[in-house]
C-alpha cells in the first residue's frame, strides 16, 4: 500500500512528481514484481540477432533469472527456447556452440530438432524402446518464447500475453521509419558490468542534462542547447542537431540509404523500454541490451551496426572506443546513484521540469505497468 | 583398447563420430533389447552430429518396432 501510494506520486505532473522509491532498486521483493510485470510481461530486448549468424548457433541466456537459448534454426529463422528438457528440466545447452544435428539432453539424451520438436526419448520404453505409448512426443516440444527481431535485436516476451511487438513498438518504429534498412553488425559489440539497477542505466540513457557535466567532450561540440527531449508511448530519449561525423584522413563512413536532410546532423538516442538503449547516426548506429543481474547488478552488452559489411576496420575500432568512453563515463554516475538509493531518507528524488522529462517519462511508464 | 575404453575415451572426449561407430560395433552379434540398445545409442549421438547414419539407424530400429 505504501508502494502504491508512492507510485501515484510517481505518477504526478512532472513538478509535483518524485522518482522511484529506493526499493525499485534494492528490494528483492519489489525486483521480482517488477521483473514479472515489467521484463517478463512486456516485450524487452534479449540478445541481438548478430550473436547466432549461422544455422545451428546456440547461445545460452540468462533473461532476469530465466534460462533460455538464443537458437538460430536450420531454416536461418531466429528463436528463443526456454533452455530445459521437458523430461526432467536440464538444462539442455550450456555453452554458446554450434548445434550440428539435434540438441541432446546431457542427462537421458532426449533430443530435440533446432525448431524444438522432440525428435527423440531413447529407450523411453526401456531398453532400447524408444517409445512409449503414454508419452506423446508431439507435446512435448521445447517451450518457445514469443520474440520478434526489430533492428538485430531480439525482444521477447516470456509470458506470450503481450500485445503484438509492431502494436507496442510503433511510435518508435515510425519515428525511425528511414533507419528501416539493413544494419550490419560490426563484431566489435563490448560488454560493461555496472553494479546498479537496469533502470538506472535507462533513466541516464535518457536526459541530456548530465552531458556537460559528465561527457565534457562530448560537450565540445554537441552543446546542451543543441539538445531535445524526446517523450513517446513505450520510449523515451534525446536528439542532438549537431551531430558530427568521424574522419580520419579524409575517410567517413558510408551513410544509411536515402535518408532525409534531418538526418545530416541530427542523432537520436532512444531507450526503448524496458530495457533497450539505441542509437542511429547518418553513418552508423548501436544497439545497448540492459541484463538485470538481481537488483543491483546490469550487465550493459553493446552492439555498432553501419550501412554496409565491409567499413573501414581503423575507423570502426576508433569509433568502437569513442563509445566504450562516453558509456564508461557514465559508470560513476549509475553506480553513484545506486549507492544512494541506501540512504533511507530519499524520496525518489524531484525532478527538474525543464529537463528531466524522459526520465519522468520512463518512471511513469514503470509506475503504470505495477498497477498505479 | 579394448572397445569398452575406446568407448569411455570417446565418451570423455565427446567424439560423437567415434561413439556412433563403437556402438554400431557393440550391436553386431547381438539380437533382442541388447542389439536395440546399442543401435539406440549409435542413433543418438548421431543424430546429435547431424552424421548422415542417423537416418539408417532410425530405419533399422523403426523395423525392430522401436521407435
Amino acid at each position: 500500500m505504501e508502494d502504491h501510494h508512492a507510485l501515484l506520486t510517481v505518477r504526478q505532473p512532472i513538478g509535483e512528481a518524485t522518482g522511484l522509491p529506493n526499493g525499485h532498486y534494492t528490494d528483492p521483493q519489489t525486483y521480482a514484481a517488477e521483473t514479472r510485470e515489467v521484463l517478463h510481461g512486456g516485450w524487452a530486448g534479449l540478445a541481438v540477432a548478430a550473436q547466432v549468424p549461422q544455422p545451428g548457433d546456440a547461445l545460452p541466456l540468462d533473461f532476469a533469472g530465466v534460462p533460455v537459448l538464443l537458437l538460430r534454426d536450420r531454416d536461418g529463422q531466429v528463436r528463443v527456447f526456454q533452455n530445459v528438457c521437458r523430461h526432467r528440466g536440464m538444462i539442455l545447452v550450456s555453452e554458446p556452440r554450434r548445434i550440428e544435428g539435434a540438441i541432446r539432453c546431457p542427462y537421458h539424451s532426449w533430443c530435440y530438432s533446432t525448431q524444438g520438436k522432440l525428435v527423440a526419448t531413447p529407450h523411453v520404453g526401456g531398453p532400447g524402446r524408444n517409445t512409449d505409448d503414454r508419452l506423446d512426443r508431439s507435446d512435448l516440444g521445447l517451450m518457445e518464447v514469443r520474440s520478434h527481431i526489430w533492428r538485430d535485436v531480439v525482444f521477447v516476451n516470456l509470458d506470450g500475453l503481450a500485445p503484438p511487438f509492431e502494436k507496442v513498438m510503433s511510435p518508435a518504429m515510425t519515428r525511425w521509419a528511414e533507419f528501416e534498412q539493413p544494419l550490419h553488425h560490426d563484431g566489435r559489440s563490448f560488454t560493461l558490468d555496472v553494479a546498479c539497477n537496469w533502470k538506472l542505466a535507462v533513466e541516464n540513457y535518457c536526459e541530456s542534462y548530465h552531458l556537460p557535466w559528465v561527457h565534457p567532450g562530448l560537450n565540445t561540440y554537441s552543446r546542451l542547447e543543441d539538445h531535445y527531449n524526446i517523450e513517446g508511448d513505450g520510449h523515451a530519449g534525446q536528439g542532438t542537431w549537431v551531430y558530427r561525423q568521424l574522419e580520419m584522413g579524409g575517410r567517413r563512413f558510408p551513410d544509411f540509404h536515402g535518408l532525409s536532410d534531418k538526418w545530416d546532423k541530427a542523432a537520436e538516442y532512444l531507450a526503448i523500454f524496458p530495457n533497450v538503449l539505441m542509437g542511429v547516426h547518418r553513418d552508423h548506429a548501436y544497439a545497448i541490451i540492459l541484463s538485470p543481474d538481481g537488483p543491483t547488478r546490469t550487465q550493459e552488452h553493446v552492439h555498432l551496426y553501419y550501412p554496409v559489411p565491409d567499413v573501414d576496420g581503423d575507423m570502426a575500432d576508433h569509433n568502437t572506443n569513442l563509445w566504450r568512453g562516453v558509456f564508461e563515463e557514465d559508470v560513476f554516475v549509475v553506480e553513484g546513484m545506486q549507492r544512494g538509493r541506501s540512504a533511507p531518507g530519499f524520496d525518489g528524488g524531484r525532478f527538474s521540469p525543464a529537463m528531466d522529462g524522459p526520465t519522468h517519462h520512463f518512471h511513469d511508464w514503470i509506475a503504470a505497468r505495477l498497477g498505479a | 583398447m579394448r572397445d569398452d575404453d575406446l568407448l569411455v575415451a570417446a565418451h570423455d572426449a565427446g567424439d560423437r563420430m567415434t561413439l556412433v561407430t563403437l556402438y554400431l560395433r557393440a550391436a553386431d552379434d547381438l539380437d533382442g533389447d541388447a542389439r536395440a540398445f546399442f543401435l539406440t545409442q549409435a542413433w543418438i549421438f548421431a543424430l546429435e552430429a547431424g552424421d548422415p547414419r542417423a537416418d539408417s539407424l532410425r530405419a533399422t530400429l523403426s523395423e525392430m518396432g522401436r521407435v
